[in-house]
């Protein structure tokens, strides 16, 4: 990390005209990274505005016109068991899916960035507390964490929202404390600690703004690994509550019509997939844009 | 050396004793416990309820149950199963074949197929094949697990009855052959991730492996091309693997529950299952404490052979 | 293999005694009594069974029997194994008789194996049963079995009635006598399900709960533990010198598969040969009715779907709003449409088939205007959003279940949308299984639930553990009124149900308890359970039965036709 990409300077002087940034350009040629910023923003929008646009509510229940396959009448992706219109639901656990995926990235970012940068910066006993506390963590299989913990609390969207964050931040705290013990040593931290600069100060003025191109990577990655986990704890049967829809639960109710209804299966399951391939694509890309020897 | 390896185990050993309270304290205060299966049926009295939990000794404070269970653990005995009043060990033990035949024939498919892809991807840096690799390796890391079994399940078992739909072998039919058919669908699921993710790290391995200097004289001596792919790249670049071997491990214990789950496998992920919805204690504890015991294993000995092999690394650790 | 077969045969066929207690149904039961697999022995005359045990049976189960000591703690799979290698004193058959098993009678005051109003029991056993180790079984093993369900510090399943008897005396090799503290008269039905071990390696243990017996049991039953794969299957081998009828097949294979969906799948394809307990799941039943050389038979449950309202809810404990959900209920389309029409919609507490239940009962019909006067007269009236209020509280409740029934969530989310438009609010709080039976259950902390459960004692109609109100384990109760229900009226009919012997009188008193039930509503009747259980053609013997908590219950009698 001798050469950053970004120095403090230039993040906070003036920016040198933002599509020529060398990094952004670096991003655009990415192809897969636009593919996936591309595909995530029209799913957001989708999620956002398809609901309404639709004749169908996502918990409108029609018993006579349950189990109708896709593409087949007024219902385009089919109905499920109660005979509620799928893609309506698609859209509608879109929301709450990536609602949950950001949602537990931007919590697990700050509690990996705050111990990561207390570790970093103290160093001593109390990162290496800190630190063992994460390497315990770690330890777990992280299906297992979920697990014990998905029975500790009722499952409302903001306490898996919990439980994803408070198992995924182990990661983030790892490179921060990486990145803030090695920035530590530069001439400019040393030059602010020599200054009587206090401590918070250094850590969030001067060094966490250095740190920021692996954080970025690992956020994007984040998202796409909560949007992984909601399905896993759904599938587990520990998942949002219907008649609230997400993916997850979703895919969990259709698992019993797998030779019946495939579909019910299929659609969520590819939903899942290609958001988060495309969060993969931006991680990916990102990565590369900001950090070339990553 | 010496030095590295006994602070390496303190600190394995204080991590085990963090996971062991965190888990402990997760478990025992978790809502619901080992006896709500009986309650649910409904034959059973408050009365005949409260007396077991007495006797199991679920009344008593957690620190003291904790105690308890670190002194019998450090004694060597694991505690008994609440569910078959086996010890722990024994049924560990007992589950633990179906899960090392899933997670070896796994890792090997993935190792094979992963370092191919890898490897011909790096030679062939930016061909088709490349992209193509790039992307399905992204792809296969972003498919949820039991989805992907659901839908192997439903093509292979149910649309096209070519791979049964689950167990590890067919009752009364021993046969390796009946063995291995069953064991097709669950390792192909479980050696998706693992082969997207060595597929990435053997093609960077390979080329920072093809920009050295030593190949670039080879190539310059007129070195066959195949013999300094074989003879150099390949030896050095497959170093770096054994870490990732290493650290795999943890990510196939979580990959193996999900498809065990799929595939009703009758292995650890599903014991693990099985014994966190009946709490029984016991044997969740056991299955923790022996998972955590491998995944520090695996980095340990990840960390020590890649010492072994670049004496550059052990120091400075 | 012995004994006249013939002579079995005709044991069997007169069986119907009726003991005085009136525990058994007899004829009321028997004549409502209509399932696919009674006409199996009933009907077309079987093939007659092979001479000596032979072929495999392959039994599916959803749960892994893990519980092999039949004194111990265990549910409905566990019992597979406990009534396959061991036997009781007496059965509970299909129709509510008992039959003797290890006894030679039913104790009654007839016979006087029953004297003092109740308080003295004797009974002779069997002289010609041999445990699966070749020792003589005798009265020490079951004074032994009766003393070490009290015995202090060992985890005995249950002590009800148990803990009523004392002086236990064995009187002769093969007969046994004890003493009651008080006449309880569901106490024969306890017996029928409560598993005689041999004194001879159990009572030599250190410890009853962790000696190795539990872990390859040794019985009297028609089966004898075989191996066990944990996590996959136990296999239960013949037992020649078994003293009732079979076995006939050489071994048995309880295959343990995890998911039910998985389990039908394997069903289909035969590597299983019959579904029991949890069964088939009800959205596959249209297709498993049309399997090739699969037979599937919807077997009689006593337990009841319902609605548990926690009555120490402010919503819940006006009669007005319960009588005004169940009637916006719409049950029909819950059994129809989720269920494919399979269970029956019930009124009652009891099980249709039981000789206790009242056919009178006024049917729940779906009136929502009348659903809405109910809560306009109670006071509650409509607010801003849509639900409605009554002195500041709305009518907003829960309903939980366990987390990953689809069928249940199905169904709440039916019910939610009938709710919503007499007002009342509902939301959805499912829970894994280990959560929602734990202290939220036993401790009533739940809003409502919506479970399946029994409401009597055993093979017994006796629902005393369920709605007396000194059964209320939050008010330092020891049953299982966990809706907190409290009605003297009911209270007193229970105490003279217990106390009576005459099943006619008995009848008469339970009658007017299910009025009282019914009228009051202390639970939300839906329907009886019906489980859909699979049976490969050619297995002969298969016989549902509602007295039994699990239908392999008579596999030694079980054989395939040839």
């Amino acid at each position: 990390m001798s050469d950053a990409p970004f120095t403090s300077e230039a993040l906070h002087g003036p920016a040198p005209g933002f599509w020529n940034n060398p990094g952004l350009r670096r991003f655009r040629r990415h192809k897969l990274a636009v593919f996936g910023t591309i595909t995530i923003v029209l799913l957001t929008l989708a999620c956002v505005f398809g609901p309404m646009l639709l004749p169908y509510t996502d918990t409108f229940i029609d018993i006579r016109s349950r189990f109708a396959a896709p593409f087949s009448g007024p219902h385009i992706l089919g109905t499920d068991p109660l005979g509620r219109d799928i893609l309506a639901r698609l859209l509608m656990a879109g929301r709450i899916s990536l609602a949950v995926g950001f949602s537990a990235m931007i919590i697990a970012m700050v509690i990996g960035i705050v111990v990561g940068m207390v570790a970093g910066f103290y160093e001593g006993a109390v990162g290496a507390a800190l630190m063992r506390f994460v390497d315990a963590m770690l330890c777990f299989p992280s299906i297992f964490l979920l697990l014990a913990i998905s029975a500790l609390i009722s499952p409302s969207v903001p306490s898996i929202v919990m439980l994803i964050a408070m198992t995924s931040w182990m990661e983030v705290a790892r490179v921060v404390e990486a990145q803030i013990r090695s920035l530590k040593t530069r001439e400019f931290a040393q030059a602010a600690i020599s200054f009587g600069a206090s401590s918070g100060r250094i850590m969030l003025r001067e060094l966490l703004p250095n740190a920021v191109a692996p954080i970025v990577v690992a956020a994007t990655l984040n998202v796409a690994h909560a949007i992984l986990a909601e399905s896993y704890i759904s599938f587990l049967g520990f998942g949002i509550q219907p008649p609230t829809p997400s993916w997850g639960n979703m895919l969990e109710s259709a698992q019993s019509y797998l030779t019946s209804a495939p579909w019910l299966a299929i659609i969520p399951g590819a939903a899942i997939t290609l958001a988060v391939t495309s969060f993969n694509f931006i991680g990916d890309g990102l990565r590369d844009a900001l950090d070339p020897k990553l | 050396m010496i030095g590295f390896l006994i602070r390496r185990l303190g600190q394995s050993l204080l991590l085990l004793f963090i996971v062991s309270m965190i888990g402990f304290a997760i478990l025992h205060l978790a809502p619901g416990g080992p006896l709500s299966q009986f309650a649910a049926g409904g034959d059973m009295t408050q009365a005949d309820l409260d007396r077991i939990a007495e006797q199991l000794g679920l009344n008593r404070p957690l620190p003291l149950q904790y105690a308890e269970w670190l002194w019998r653990m450090l004694s060597g005995d694991w505690g008994r199963s609440y569910r078959d009043q086996q010890p722990v060990l024994h049924v560990i033990a007992s589950h633990l074949g179906a899960t090392f035949e899933l997670m070896l024939t796994s890792t090997l498919l993935a190792m094979v197929i992963g370092a191919w892809v890898g490897i011909l991807g790096a030679i062939r840096r930016y061909s088709l094949f490349d992209a193509f690799a790039t992307v399905g390796a992204m792809v296969a890391l972003s498919i949820p697990t039991f989805w992907f079994g659901l839908v192997v399940i439903y093509v292979f078992s149910v649309g096209l009855g070519w791979l049964p739909a689950g167990n590890r072998y067919t009752v009364d039919d021993g046969s390796l052959l009946n063995q291995l058919h069953h064991l097709i669908g669950p390792c192909i699921v479980l050696a998706l991730v693992s082969t997207a993710v060595w597929s990435r790290y053997m093609r960077s391995s390979m080329l920072d492996v093809i920009n050295q200097d030593y190949i670039r004289t080879a190539r310059a001596k007129g070195v066959p091309e195949r013999q300094i792919l074989l003879r150099h790249a390949l030896r050095n670049a497959l170093l770096p693997m054994i870490t990732i071997t290493g650290l795999q491990i943890p990510t196939l214990l979580s990959g193996a529950l999900v498809t065990e789950t799929v595939f009703t496998w009758p292995g650890m992920g599903r014991l693990f299952l099985d014994s966190i919805s009946y709490r029984d204690y016991p044997v969740v504890m056991g299955i923790l404490m022996f998972s955590a015991v491998l995944v520090l294993l695996g980095s340990l000995i990840a960390d020590l052979l890649y010492g072994v092999a670049d004496p550059r690394i052990s120091g400075s650790h | 293999m012995d004994r006249n077969r013939f002579g079995r045969l005709f044991s069997q066929v007169g069986l119907n005694r009726r003991d005085l207690f009136g525990l058994g149904a007899g004829a009321v039961a028997a004549a409502s009594f209509r399932s696919g697999a009674q006409a199996q022995t009933a009907g077309k005359a079987s093939p007659p069974p092979p001479a000596k045990p032979t072929g495999v049976v392959v039994v599916g189960l959803s749960q892994e029997p893990v519980s092999f000591n039949p004194l111990m703690p265990g549910v409905e799979v566990d019992e597979v194994v406990w009534t396959s290698v061991f036997n009781s004193l007496w059965v509970a058959e299909p129709n509510g008789s008992l039959k003797p098993d290890l006894a030679v009678e039913v104790p009654s005051e007839a016979n006087g194996g029953i004297a003092e109003g109740g308080l003295a029991w004797t009974v002779k056993l069997r002289n010609d049963v041999k445990w699966h180790d070749g020792t003589p079984f005798t009265a020490e093993d079951v004074k032994y079995s009766l003393e070490l369900i009290n015995a202090a510090g060992f985890k005995a399943r249950t002590r009800v009635g148990h803990a009523f008897v004392k002086d236990i005396a064995v009187k002769g090799p093969h007969e046994i006598a004890w003493r009651m503290e008080k006449a309880y008269a569901p106490y024969l039905a306890m017996l029928a399900n409560t598993h005689i071990v041999p004194k001879h390696i159990l009572g030599k243990a250190g410890d009853p709960n962790t000696a190795p017996f539990n872990n390859a049991p040794v019985g009297t039953g028609p089966f004898r533990w075989g191996t066990r794969t944990p996590g996959d299957n136990i296999t239960l081998l013949a037992y020649e010198g078994y003293h009732g009828d079979g076995p006939y097949l050489e071994k048995a294979v309880l295959k343990y598969v995890p998911d039910m969906t998985a389990l039908y799948a394997q069903f289909r394809t035969g590597q299983v040969d019959i579904v029991i307990i949890s069964g088939i799941p009800a959205n596959f039943y249209q297709e498993a009715i049309k399997l090739p050389g699969r037979k599937v038979v919807v077997a009689p449950s006593g337990n009841l779907e319902i609605i548990m309202p926690n009555l120490g809810n402010k919503v819940f404990a006006e009669k007005a709003v319960r009588h005004a959900l169940y009637a916006a209920m719409d049950k029909q389309a819950i059994i129809d449409a989720i269920y494919y029409g399979v269970p029956k919609p019930t009124e009652s507490f009891a099980p249709r088939e039981s000789w206790a239940f009242n056919p009178n009962l006024p049917a729940q019909k779906r009136d929502l205007d009348r659903a809405n006067k109910l809560l306009d007269d109670a006071g509650w009236k409509r607010s801003g959003s849509g639900t409605r209020m009554k002195n500041g509280v709305p009518l907003e409740f829960a309903v939980s279940t366990t987390t990953g029934n689809q069928l249940r969530e199905q169904c709440q989310q039916l019910m939610q949308q009938d709710w919503q438009q007499i007002g009342a609010k509902m939301t959805i709080n499912n829970m894994p299984a280990a959560v929602i039976w734990g202290e939220f259950y036993v401790r009533s902390k739940f809003e409502s639930l919506l479970v399946g459960t029994t409401f009597r004692t055993g093979v017994d109609p006796d629902p005393a553990s369920r709605f007396a109100s000194d059964a209320i384990p939050v008010k330092g109760g020891s049953g299982g009124n966990y809706m907190q229900w409290e009605n003297a009226e009911a209270d007193a009919l229970m105490k003279q149900g217990q106390e009576t012997f005459d099943q006619e009188k008995r009848k008469a008193i339970y009658w007017k308890l299910q009025e009282i039930v019914r009228e009051e509503l202390p639970i939300l009747p839906i329907f009886q359970y019906a489980p859909i259980e699979g049976v490969k053609e050619g297995l002969i013997g298969y016989r549902p039965n509602i007295n039994q908590r699990q239908n392999a219950w008579n596999m030694g009698s079980w054989y395939w036709a040839k």
